[in-house]
């Protein structure tokens, strides 16, 4: 069992293992009572994007709580414990020739209820959405300690209000998954990918758009390189093989763009993309990278914004998701505090166009403003649902967008 | 409040001529797609037609200062009674909030408001290489702001996923009149995915006033097949192996024998009469992957029985066969005056084993049943026909629902895949979920809807409505923790 040493700097006073539903009920339960409060972690691999807090009381790992509970493979659908490693539920799929087509990062590493509770999607998502459309159930328990479910495990259903999407990036704050309910999809027989050579990255960023507008059978697209220099683009196609290398034939005999290296093997593809995801997650110590997302059409016109606001900020490196207008920066946290990234992005109007996350960055940065960006009026229902889940803010207190609130009636 | 004030003030809001008050205009507006007798209907205090979110929003100002409930309401073609004003109450039809503000071709959106109607954006948008993939039968007349209030489906929700999939933004109007924007998660979104839990939520948590939609590109290609078979077993075994082969179709839809009877003469579809059941499988993509797959099922159905199959030729013969699919119901009233539609979903795997089960059923009420439904989703809709006037039929048919309904629960189905519970099965809500599931459920609507004026008397039981939650909770927690209940 991994040991749980600490948590942006800080070693938890005591570290809570359930190894089953009625434990973590218990867990939580017992919390709740105390009015103390708890950090639920699974595979611990998206951490530092969060605000920082000098104590936790309870750090919960779920990683005990691991295995598959129901496959049926003509189904399609897996019912799965939150602690599984994503890696092994991948696994147990691809022997059956299904998948479920998500970017994940570090997937020996990450857990499936991580992965929900931190809503990442990555290139993929760009055909074939994201983990929450494939969420059909869910068990959870809520902070007051209440177990409970809800979905089911067919692939359609609207009994009742949707909490398992609901908790899709919900970050652990209204409740702990304990186990998830999946629609699974046939895997893909072939894949290959495609590379353009590097040009200017504001160019580029709107020609990956204009070509994943025009071919919608692309799977995936992405720029990477520097703000205001050059990026180079990689294009994954994923399919039956015949119509794959069709497509990337008539990519390349149609579309005038500097098409340079195919990787013509879907184990070195996928490799490709796996990398570039677990290289992402991994970042540097002294590394910020900040999500920015926007409407795709409007990806230009956010770089050149995103330029202007970062004027004298060297170097500043970027990875984008053009076609779902998705764009990671990151910089050196010396080069600007995050007091500076908030005052330049009101300054500069980015609201106007778009918002953000931090996705990483060292503790003392993140401890410098509140990492969270949200609408008044939709953080006032936020926290509405949060004082119904988590009356006693037992869960992530202080971590998160905001504490429940006590409202009149 | 006195209603004629009530009614004044309404007409200050809306105008004079958008507030409907006397019985013989509301007499409409007391009933939606259900069947009469399965779901009870109700005369509202009033009925409104706002034409922007201001009025929507002071409506309800008004109606909570004055503890009144609202009813949202689109065109009315809902199948579980979620528009018809339980409790009386005001109902805000958003019919003439119908107009389409943007349209982004580059990120494939579009923002509409609540009362666009489904078929009339994709129609509007065809001509920039895109759809509105959700497509209830009812598409014709049934709006966005429906669709979003029950999580709708359709025939290509199978590769394109139902509503909530294709809703990226929505601005609400809250219990209390306020008005809020809200984004479903994507890049660079923080907090709750609100979207998630309003779409699909029958109008219980918000109105929403305007809809961000994405749009799907238009497929290069599409083919359309019909194939036949002798026994509802063979076409049951031919969804299970084109599933089973890895092939996700844009659709795959079966009808029986009944429904072909019903259908056939009134459309001249081109389904064969003597079939015991067919299947529309329609398959979309690039040129190269749709003939490819279409050759893959054409060889399945074959291996599996097909007695025959065939490939619509043009898009017009394609429509054809569309036809006699999305009018099926409209065909019924050839077979029996009335029919009570069912709309469970079982596991892909329990479809045999589940039509078998309602054709027991059938024989043993002596009653009827048509089948035409989603096979590929497992999301099955057992037709019961029968005459209303004819005395027994109607509690005949409800004993039959309820038998249908335990039997599809009990293969581990779901009580709707599309129609939503409202009133209509509100009461086999515990049938499917715990006490503690239906009071996290309740705490939602709770924490929305403190008062309970939005939408009352809908999916959840009775017992699990405002004040009664909270102490339910506090006997859960109670028994939990050994104590006695405060």
């Amino acid at each position: 069992m991994k040991r749980v040493e600490s948590i942006d700097g800080v070693v938890p006073d005591r570290v809570a293992r359930p190894g089953s539903e009625t434990d973590v009920a218990d867990i939580v339960g017992e919390a709740n009572a105390a009015v103390e409060w708890i950090l639920p972690m699974g595979g611990s691999t998206a951490m530092s994007g969060l605000t920082p807090v000098d104590r936790i009381p309870v750090a919960m790992d779920l990683t005990g709580l691991s295995g598959i509970l129901e496959y049926q493979p003509a189904d399609l659908t897996v019912s799965v414990r939150a602690g599984t490693r994503w890696v092994d539920l991948e696994r147990a799929l691809r022997a059956e020739g299904q998948t479920i087509p998500v970017d994940v990062p570090m997937p020996a590493v990450a857990t499936v209820g991580g992965v929900v509770a931190t809503g990442y999607a990555g290139p993929r998502r760009l055909r074939d959405g994201t983990l929450k459309d494939l969420m059909l159930g869910m068990a959870y328990v809520r902070g007051d300690g209440l177990a409970a479910k809800a979905g089911g495990m067919v692939v359609k259903n609207v009994s009742g209000f949707e909490i398992p999407r609901l908790f899709h990036g919900s970050w652990g704050a209204l409740g702990v998954i304990t186990s998830v309910n999946l629609k699974v999809v046939p895997a893909h027989e072939y894949e290959m990918s495609l590379a353009i050579e590097p040009g200017d990255t504001i160019d580029l960023a709107e020609q990956v758009l204009r070509l994943t507008v025009a071919r919608s059978a692309i799977a995936a697209a992405v720029a990477d390189g520097s703000l205001t220099g050059e990026s180079a683009a990689m294009i994954r196609l994923s399919g039956r093989e015949g119509p794959t290398r069709e497509l990337a034939r008539e990519l390349q005999a149609n579309v005038a763009l500097p098409w340079s290296t195919v990787i013509d093997s879907p184990d070195a593809s996928a490799a490709w993309w796996q990398e570039r995801e677990d290289t992402l997650a991994a970042g540097e110590p002294d590394l910020v990278a900040i999500e920015i997302g926007c409407a795709p059409s409007q990806v230009q016109e956010l770089l050149i914004a995103v330029r202007q606001t970062l004027d004298g900020v060297e170097p500043v490196s970027i990875h984008m998701t053009p076609g779902v207008g998705s764009i990671r920066i990151a910089f050196s946290s010396g080069a600007l505090s995050l007091a500076s990234w908030l005052s330049l992005w009101d300054q500069y109007g980015l609201d106007r166009i778009g918002r953000f996350v931090i996705s990483q960055a060292p503790v003392a940065w993140r401890a410098d403003g509140s990492v969270w960006r949200i609408a008044p009026g939709a953080l006032s229902v936020m926290q509405s649902l949060k004082s119904t889940f988590d009356p006693k803010d037992v869960l992530n207190r202080g971590r998160l967008w905001n504490e429940p609130v006590v409202r009149s009636r | 409040m006195d209603r004629t004030q009530l009614i004044a003030d309404l007409e200050r809001i809306c105008g004079p001529t958008n507030v409907r008050s006397v019985p013989s205009d509301l007499l409409v507006y007391e009933y939606d797609g259900s069947v009469d007798g399965a779901v009870d209907t109700e005369r509202p205090l009033a009925v409104v037609l706002p034409d922007s979110t201001e009025q929507v929003s002071a409506v309800v100002k008004l109606a909570s200062h004055n503890g009144i409930p609202v009813v949202a309401r689109g065109a009315g073609t809902g199948l579980s009674g979620g528009a018809v004003a339980r409790g009386g109450g005001i109902i805000i039809a958003l019919t003439r909030m119908e107009r389409v503000l943007r349209v982004d071709p580059v990120s494939r959106t579009a923002l509409v408001e609540p009362g666009v109607i489904n078929l009339e954006l994709s129609q509007l948008v065809a001509g920039q290489g895109m759809f509105f993939a959700p497509d209830p039968s009812s598409q014709k007349a049934c709006t966005i702001g429906g669709n979003v209030a029950e999580n709708s489906g359709g025939p290509h929700c199978l590769k394109y996923g139902v509503t909530t999939n294709h809703i990226l933004g929505l601005e609400v109007v809250l219990h209390d009149g306020d008005v809020v924007w809200i984004d479903a998660h994507g890049p660079g979104a923080a907090g709750l995915d609100l979207v998630a839990i309003l779409v699909g939520s029958e109008g219980m948590l918000g109105i929403a006033t305007k809809v961000l939609v994405r749009l799907m590109p238009s497929p290069d290609s599409v083919h359309v097949h019909l194939a036949a078979f002798g026994s509802m077993d063979d076409a049951a075994a031919a969804v299970t192996s084109i599933i089973g082969a890895g092939i996700l179709p844009a659709s795959l839809e079966m009808m029986d024998h009944l429904t072909i009877e019903a259908v056939e003469p009134a459309y001249h579809a081109g389904y064969p009469m003597d079939a015991a059941a067919v299947l529309l499988v329609e398959v979309d993509g690039t040129r190269q992957e749709v003939a490819e797959t279409s050759d893959r099922i054409a060889a399945l159905c074959r291996e599996v029985g097909a007695t025959s199959f065939r490939s619509a030729a043009s898009p017009a013969e394609q429509e054809l066969l569309w036809k006699g699919r999305k009018m099926a119901l409209a065909a019924m009233g050839r077979l029996a005056p009335n029919y009570y539609l069912h709309d469970t979903v079982v596991p892909r795997t329990k479809l045999t084993e589940t039509l078998q089960s309602v054709n027991d059923i059938s024989r043993d009420f002596g009653l009827p049943i048509a089948n035409v439904f989603h096979a590929g989703d497992g999301n099955l809709h057992p037709l019961m026909l029968f005459d209303r006037r004819r005395d027994g039929d109607v509690e005949k048919v409800l004993e039959a629902s309820h038998a249908l309904i335990h039997a599809c629960i009990e293969v581990g189905g779901a009580l709707s895949g599309e129609h939503g519970i409202g009133s209509e099965k509100r009461g086999y809500m515990e049938l499917v979920f715990t006490r503690d599931d239906l009071v996290a459920m309740a705490g939602v609507k709770d924490a929305f809807d403190p008062r309970g004026l939005l939408n009352p008397e809908k999916v959840l039981p009775k017992g699990y409505v405002c004040g009664e939650v909270r102490a339910l909770h506090n006997q859960a927690m109670a028994q939990k923790h050994g104590i006695h209940p405060m």
